[in-house]
């Protein structure tokens, strides 16, 4: 009988005992971490930019920042929200960049080509395009990863009352434009 | 708390858009980037550390060389003037303070195992 390496089981470990592993340094502990929790990050970062492959980028971003400083991580039940956190840094550290750099001849995120995305994605993704980024992330945050205000607003640092009206009018917004979506296209005649 | 309303649709809308992505690709560069930047790490460790051999060698090199003269000079010096003849030459493996400390050594070792039964030389 074939002898099973200790690496052969990581797909059946919990969670914490990866994340334990990780933080021990175990690469082979991490790169499972890595292949559970890419479609999350990848996901979640594609709401926030509306651009597969920017947002693939800072999907790799963020795991190798989990990477870099997971020893720094106290308990292996957070790894959650302490991923979730990195997450949201490495997207508005993204936006005060982007916003340094406005003008300066970067591609928008409308512009990329898109590729393996559903239609419903597709439209919510645009729709989110055309919020302020704070008050995308935010609404993001409340409605993709179910997060409280209060939550939002110790992630993000903003007051809680401005987390709350970005969110209030961020989904007002949404479903205006998500409405336009719903009645049936015309099709242009030539 | 005040409850935290949401908007229905939106919120379908939100866990629709949500799909499990194929993760190979992305692991595998993911991966690729800790191996590269443990590479870059250890490449730089070693760089590093050889420029400081190299300087701790150019900055000691001349002063340990100088000591470890002295220190050979010092330990063969011979402990009893024997001149110069045959007898000089007969005692010269043991006549020195090199000699006297190996076997004071030995002889110390061989003591503390005769008395406590055990070696301190594992």
């Amino acid at each position: 009988m074939a002898v099973r390496k200790a690496q052969d089981y990581y797909p059946d470990c919990p969670e914490p005992f990866l994340v334990s592993l990780a933080r021990a340094g175990d690469r082979s502990a991490f790169e499972e971490l890595v292949r559970r929790r890419q479609s999350q990050v990848r996901n979640l970062m594609r709401r926030f930019c509306n651009d597969p492959v920017l947002a693939d980028d800072l999907a790799q971003q963020v795991l190798m920042k989990v990477w870099l400083n997971i020893r720094q991580l106290k308990k292996s039940g957070a790894f959650d929200a302490w991923l979730r956190k990195l997450a949201v840094n490495v997207w508005l550290h993204h936006v005060r960049r982007n916003d340094a750099l406005r003008g300066a001849g970067e591609l928008q995120g409308t512009e990329r080509p898109r590729t393996e995305t559903p239609g419903v994605a597709v439209d919510l993704d645009r729709a989110l395009a055309r919020l302020d980024p704070h008050i995308r992330t935010c609404v993001v945050l409340s409605y993709n990863e179910g997060m409280s205000h209060r939550e939002i607003a110790g992630l993000t640092g903003m007051p809680l009352g401005t987390v709350k009206t970005h969110i209030r009018n961020g989904a007002q917004r949404l479903q205006e434009i998500l409405s336009a979506y719903e009645k049936p296209q015309e099709v242009n005649a030539p | 708390m005040m409850a935290e309303l949401h908007d229905v649709k939106l919120e379908s809308l939100f866990a629709e858009a949500k799909h499990d992505l194929e993760g190979e690709a992305i692991t595998a560069r993911v991966m690729s980037r800790t191996r590269n930047r443990l590479f870059t790490l250890l490449g730089g460790g070693a760089l590093l550390s050889l420029v400081l051999l190299l300087i701790g060698w150019y900055v000691f090199a001349g002063p340990l060389l100088e000591f470890a003269v002295l220190v050979s000079e010092f330990l063969t010096n011979p402990l009893i003037d024997l001149g110069e003849g045959w007898l000089a030459l007969v005692f010269l493996p043991i006549n020195n303070i090199a000699s006297i400390l190996v076997l004071s050594t030995r002889v110390s070792l061989l003591a503390w195992k005769k008395l406590t039964g055990t070696s301190l030389i594992r």
